[in-house]
């Protein structure tokens, strides 16, 4: 069996295809090149290969049918999104998630919906965390 | 120390031959481009080539010139120092033979004194040179292994017979390179959504790998501790560089029928990729390089032989100048070599320096 070569981040080929994965659940390489614009033209080799390189960083798990092989992804997206925050707030907020956050609140075109629902998340949060520290 | 004296001579002889060659090679360059060879990049490399190799093994072609010349002509001078003292017995040249004598001998002398001497000055010199080849070595070791990870760190996608293409995730400049028993192209992973630079790109890599362009990479490295402080040793590697990439790019566009102005652009592309990103400068033949103090003309000088394609013919001109270069380096490396033992003309300067002395002995008495 060929060894895994670990990764922890998706290059932006990868995030691309992975999210087609996410969408479809799984897929074959003509399944996932189908789901990307037309615009992007990918030779079927290089689909294949981008497919075959996430199955050995362990972000997918391939099957074969017939003489097809099929692709699922191992990796969910919202653990994949918890990861790639966390990687961002270590690289680029000197590993202080609340500047981030700081950040996305000043910057981002949030409407006042939008901070309601981020209001009550943290709350929500604060709470837990409250419950937990009592019981 | 009397062990590194042969070893030193040697290392003498190779920097000194290095010079004259290359001064030879810059005046043949200077006549090919007046010649029909002008924009022919591929032949220029190859007599680049030639005339590396030619460098290389002239001590021995000297040696096998000299033998059979001194097999001919047995009273013929042919190495300078041999010329120098049959001038001098013919008159030619008028100071004491004493002083003459410490002439001829004084890179002998400079030798003896190098590896005998005790002086603060001399043994800061030999740190310094053992420092600075230290330096090159590990800047060597530094590169090959960058390389290996990359190799270790990537994803196979095609093989051919002796080839493999890998992508990588870390690299941002696709390159060739080769390990002890296989080459390789690495692709940065983002181009294989890129189908019409894949194509140039893969053409150009391998051209390089078809040309032999990584082994000379690593041979040429490997000798750079040992003439670090030629700068014809610098000088050669430019204009190797420089051919081997336009060279490289015209046979592409004129093999593949790329579109000078695409290629011109993918290159462009490349470059300012490579401006951000830190990458091994040897031990690899990279699509472009912007490292090098002399990386902007270089592209210019690129980007302007894409569009002159090579002229035929010209068969001729190769022929006569390999030949010239040829009988010019190894007469080079035979009037550098030492003569190998006493002529009739060395007894008798001998001879005259004995006289000398004791004339001097006489008149103190």
């Amino acid at each position: 069996m060929r060894k895994k070569k670990t990764a922890n981040l998706l290059t932006e080929v990868e995030l691309e295809f992975m999210n087609e994965l996410w969408t479809l659940g799984e897929g074959s390489v003509r399944d996932v090149l189908g789901a990307l614009p037309d615009d992007r033209n990918l030779a079927y080799t290089s689909g294949a290969t981008i497919l075959r390189i996430l199955d050995e960083k362990g972000f997918v798990e391939s099957r074969k049918e017939g003489k097809t092989l099929v692709y699922r992804p191992l990796l969910e997206k919202d653990k994949y999104q918890t990861r790639s925050l966390q990687n961002l707030a270590r690289t680029l907020f000197d590993d202080t998630p609340a500047t981030l956050v700081a950040r996305l609140v000043d910057t981002a075109d949030l409407t006042p919906t939008d901070l309601e629902d981020i209001r009550a998340l943290v709350e929500r949060r604060l709470q837990d965390d409250s419950d937990e520290t009592g019981s | 120390m009397t062990a590194m004296k042969p070893a030193l001579d040697l290392l003498i002889d190779a920097n000194v031959v290095l010079v004259l060659a290359f001064c030879l090679w810059r005046m043949t360059h200077a006549m090919l481009g007046r010649s029909a060879l002008r924009h022919d990049y591929s032949r220029q490399l190859l007599l680049l080539k030639l005339v590396l190799l030619i460098t290389i093994i002239s001590p021995l072609i000297a040696l096998v010139g000299l033998t059979i010349g001194q097999a001919l002509a047995p009273k013929t001078p042919l190495t300078i120092s041999d010329i120098a003292v049959a001038a001098y017995l013919r008159g030619e040249i008028s100071i004491p033979a004493v002083e003459f004598e410490a002439l001829l001998n004084t890179r002998d002398r400079w030798i003896d004194a190098a590896l005998e001497s005790q002086s603060v000055w001399m043994a800061a010199t030999k740190v310094a040179f053992a420092l600075v080849l230290t330096f090159f070595a590990l800047r060597m070791a530094w590169s090959l292994w960058r390389v290996k990870r990359v190799l270790d760190g990537s994803f196979l996608w095609r093989r051919t017979r002796s080839v493999d293409i890998r992508v990588s995730d870390t690299v941002g400049i696709p390159f060739a390179a080769r390990g002890i028993f296989r080459r390789h192209v690495v692709l940065p992973s983002a181009l294989l959504t890129r189908p019409r630079e894949l194509k140039v790109v893969l053409a150009h890599e391998f051209e390089h790998v078809r040309s032999g362009d990584v082994e000379w990479e690593i041979a040429i490295e490997l000798i750079r501790p040992l003439l670090f402080w030629n700068p014809a040793f610098f000088l050669w590697k430019r204009s190797f560089d420089q051919l081997r990439e336009l060279s490289c790019d015209q046979k592409v566009i004129v093999a593949r029928r790329i579109s000078p102005h695409e290629y011109a652009r993918c290159l462009l592309d490349f470059c300012e990729r490579r401006l951000s990103g830190r990458w091994p400068r040897i031990m690899n033949v990279a699509l472009v390089r912007s490292d090098a103090w002399s990386a902007r003309r270089t592209f210019e000088a690129r980007i302007r032989a894409m569009y002159h394609a090579p002229s035929g013919g010209g068969r001729a001109w190769m022929c006569g100048t390999v030949a010239i270069l040829a009988v010019g380096v190894s007469l080079a490396a035979a009037s550098v070599r030492k003569p190998g033992d006493w002529s009739h003309d060395r007894l008798m300067l001998s001879t005259i320096v004995n006289l000398e002395r004791l004339e001097a002995i006489n008149r103190g008495n």
